[in-house]
């Protein structure tokens, strides 16, 4: 077979430039004499724990996009040294895309922005037109050509990105993180269109991502990095051998049927919840746990399925004990919200009471009006119908919004704390890892998630507010973060967070519901939430269902 | 018909309805460029609209004919005495000469900016530099979403209760470090957009813009009937068809062919994209009966 793309023994360092004497020096070695080939038409997974060099190794296959650094090494694009090749003709034939889909749209119109790389190209106006409707035709984007770019959804925008980079005719297409900032819908769709691509036309892509879960199943390989190394870059099947027998970060990023089957030491590896239900099936008698944990073995008949629950599990109890004996710490009565006159109720006689030592979880899909809540109870919109009580001034509130970027205005991190009163001496355990001296714009997206929940718990609130607090992190910043809102909870914080991430929220949460049709549907405590939902539930429990009664949390069928 | 004219042949017939009658110096000609300005913007904004503003377009030409027979006292006919000053006839009428050519002009230039647009704009400024086009279109892009990030900054900071609240000063002083704040994050991620751009081959080959137009018959029909008018209109400019004086006395032009042929002439081209309009309108009925 043919290779796309062959790498020798490439390293990498970035200039480090010296604020105070101007002088470059050599930074750090990001990439470490890395080799790979890739054959011609596959779809390639790059995974590995941030900082692991994956932006900086697509960049580099993509020439011309870092300057400043020392490369060595060769990389050969269809047999030709990519340094031999002019800007015009690397720039079509190989598509880079990045992760933040505002930042990569230039243009006003959707249009426009399409026919960006072909005017760079210089091309004739009648191919120009003709690639453009190839583009719309073949991405469905007919319907928005003329609108404005600014007005899309986050999903909408990617595929106006991907749709301006296939209108170049790429062979190869490097996509860094595209769906981290997506919510799950888009992502799936996106990376359906990916995969449509690949398949059908032939292309090969070579994408990086923290979240593997829809990825792996359609992937032919697998590159792992660990450390500015390359740890393998072979079939899945095989990658994922070499890479069960080490302890790379990357491991926590695989998705859960392939950790179970690595947990276990399975022959062959799971790659979807279905393949990963036939190997539970298989091996169900290894969780019996008896007293160690409430869970048990379901047995077929069907009397002994449809008989009472273990009960809530113990905090579960503690927590619904709590909030008989308090009162609510806010209460929402009939609450209407909408955002134009014509529109629809976004919130629809919402009622609602929240008490405080205790994590709420509003699941739901997109638009459904996660973000209108959080924001009614931050206070900075007011509701047209119906009472908030207390009123949002009187009790001491902290939002996080969706878009951490926001919070942050300081140089340093250091600075960024000092502002909310937070000395480098008392900094929180789950930040300790991080450079105070850094700008916070420079973390990876899970540091940022940890530098804002700094940030605002050094505020002492009593109910804090958090919007998608897992978009574009990994697993490690996950796990920070978990302890962080464990520790916030125990010191009576009221904590709110509208979430996509189901794993998070279970284990997180004490209490679950979704907002649907304006209004909170079935507020109640994660297990039994999880444990009845069938369609809209987590990984865990669409693995056992049927299989093991009551599990639905990660830690139940994972052993370490 | 008239938003489906290319940006040339529109930019021709605004310059030639907005310039022309205001060089011809006489108010009959200033008269009808107003009402086919007029006639072209009832068929162009909702009646109520443009019945709102005829206000305007009544008061202003008698206030500039007031202003000026308040300054000005040239004339013969002496209609009144004011403090002593002559109020003649002939500057009331100057006054008010002016006021319509005010009004030809602003009712053309506002229909110029219902009609063209900005990939308008961007298509003429393509064709001379495609990167000036594209640099509009990057500030029409960018400015709003910078202008909505710094407002959704300014939120983010105000909830957190750190910035945005307490004396004059404070805030004064919060609203720098937002500012402060928003700069780097616009730095930052200007990084991205620059390797986006350098990534879909900007500045790796001569730059051609994306022509979102096409030239069409009726384009043609435009440009040639607008440049016919406009060459024979300027003919009758330069052999004084037009020229009116007011003062001492006014002395109208002699009615004269060629005149009246310039009349025509720019009724016709004026009439043109409204009477497109119109006949688009019938046969698209039509279809949706």
């Amino acid at each position: 077979m043919n290779n796309i793309l062959e790498v020798k023994n490439l390293s990498f360092h970035y200039d480090e430039y010296d604020i105070h004497t101007g002088s470059v020096t050599e930074g750090k070695k990001c990439l470490n004499n890395i080799s790979f080939s890739i054959p011609a038409g596959s779809f390639v997974t790059l995974c590995g724990s941030t900082g692991s060099g994956k932006s900086t190794l697509l960049k580099l296959l993509k020439r011309d996009v870092i300057t400043a650094g020392k490369t060595i090494g060769d990389i050969y694009l269809n047999g030709t040294n990519i340094k031999e090749l002019d800007a015009a003709a690397i720039s079509s034939a190989v598509g880079l895309l990045f992760q933040n889909p505002e930042d990569q749209i230039v243009t006003d119109k959707v249009w426009h922005e399409i026919a960006f790389g072909l005017e760079n190209l210089g091309l004739s106006q009648a191919e120009m037109e003709s690639r453009l409707a190839e583009s719309l035709a073949f991405f469905r984007l007919e319907g928005i050509s003329r609108n404005d770019t600014a007005a899309l959804s986050g999903g909408q925008k990617q595929l106006v990105s991907l749709a301006s980079v296939l209108a170049m005719y790429p062979g190869l297409l490097l996509l860094d993180e595209p769906t981290s900032q997506l919510d799950p819908e888009a992502c799936e769709h996106y990376i359906s269109t990916i995969k449509k691509l690949q398949s059908s036309l032939g292309l090969t892509v070579i994408i990086a991502e923290h979240n593997l879960d829809k990825l792996l199943p359609v992937s032919d390989m697998l590159m792992v990095m660990e450390n500015g190394e390359l740890l393998c870059c072979d079939t899945v099947d095989n990658a994922l051998t070499i890479l069960s027998k080490t302890d790379s970060g990357a491991k926590s990023d695989l998705p859960l049927p392939t950790r179970y089957g690595i947990s276990i030491n399975a022959s062959s590896l799971p790659l979807d919840i279905n393949q990963g239900r036939k190997l539970l099936m298989s091996n169900k008698d290894m969780h019996i746990f008896g007293t160690a944990s409430s869970l048990k073995v379901a047995v077929s008949s069907p009397e002994a399925a449809s008989s009472p629950k273990n009960g809530l599990s113990p905090e579960a109890t503690a927590s619904s004990t709590a909030t008989a004996s308090s009162k609510p710490l806010v209460k929402l009565n009939n609450v209407c919200f909408k955002y134009s006159h014509s529109g629809n109720d976004v919130l629809n006689d919402f009622s609602a009471s929240f008490d405080a030592g205790c994590c709420y979880a509003i699941l739901g899909c997109n638009a459904s009006g996660k973000s209108t809540l959080l924001k009614l109870l931050s206070g900075s919109i007011k509701p047209q119908l119906g009472r908030i009580t207390p009123k949002p001034g009187s009790i001491k509130i902290a939002y996080m919004p969706q878009d951490t970027d926001n919070m942050f205005i300081a140089e340093t991190i250091e600075k960024e704390l000092l502002a909310v009163g937070l000395k480098p001496d008392c900094y929180p355990e789950y930040i300790s890892h991080i450079d105070r001296s850094a700008a916070p714009m420079d973390l990876s997206g899970g540091e940022k998630q940890l530098l804002g929940l700094a940030k605002v718990s050094a505020l002492k609130p009593e109910l804090l507010l958090l919007d998608e607090p897992t978009k574009g992190t990994d697993n490690i910043s996950r796990c920070k973060m978990l302890n962080a809102l464990n520790d916030l909870k125990q010191s009576g914080t009221a904590i709110i967070m509208a979430c996509h991430d189901m794993t998070f929220a279970a284990e997180c949460a004490d209490k679950c519901a979704i907002l649907s049709m304006g209004r909170l549907t079935g507020l109640t405590d994660c297990k039994t939430f999880f444990t009845t939902n069938r369609l809209y539930t987590t990984p865990t429990r669409t693995m056992t269902v049927g299989i093991i009664d009551d599990c639905y949390l990660e830690r139940d069928i994972l052993r370490k | 018909m008239t938003e489906r004219l290319h940006p040339v042949s529109m930019m021709i017939f605004f310059l030639f309805t907005i310039i022309l009658p205001a060089f011809t110096g006489n108010p009959c000609f200033y008269l009808l460029s107003f009402l086919m300005g007029l006639i072209m913007l009832f068929n162009t904004l909702p009646s109520r609209t443009v019945a709102r503003s005829l206000t305007l377009y009544i008061v202003l030409p008698v206030l500039i004919a007031c202003f000026n027979s308040l300054f000005y006292h040239d004339g013969s006919t002496i209609l009144f005495y004011l403090n002593g000053m002559r109020i003649t006839f002939e500057a009331f009428a100057y006054g008010m000469s002016s006021g319509l050519m005010v009004n030809s002009v602003l009712i053309w230039c506002r229909l110029l900016s219902h009609y063209f647009t900005g990939d308008k704009i961007m298509y003429l400024f393509g064709t001379f530099s495609p990167k000036t086009a594209l640099i509009i279109s990057m500030v029409l892009r960018f400015v709003p979403m910078y202008r909505e990030h710094i407002d959704a900054y300014r939120n983010t900071q105000k909830l957190l209760g750190i910035y945005g609240e307490g004396t004059l000063f404070e805030r004064i002083r919060g609203e720098f470090k937002i500012f402060g704040g928003f700069l780097s994050w616009l730095l930052e991620h200007s990084m991205t957009t620059s390797d986006s751009m350098t990534a879909r081959g900007y500045g790796a080959a001569r730059r051609r813009a994306f022509k979102l137009f096409s030239f069409k018959s009726f384009d043609t029909v435009i440009c040639i009937i607008v440049l016919l008018s406009a060459g024979f209109n300027i003919y009758c400019i330069i052999t004084g068809v037009f020229r009116t004086e007011f003062y001492p006395m006014i002395i109208f032009p002699p009615l004269s062919l060629n005149g009246f042929i310039a009349g025509i002439m720019f009724i016709t081209v004026s009439a043109l994209p409204t009477a497109a309009d119109i006949i688009y309108r019938i046969k698209c009925r039509k279809t949706y009966e």
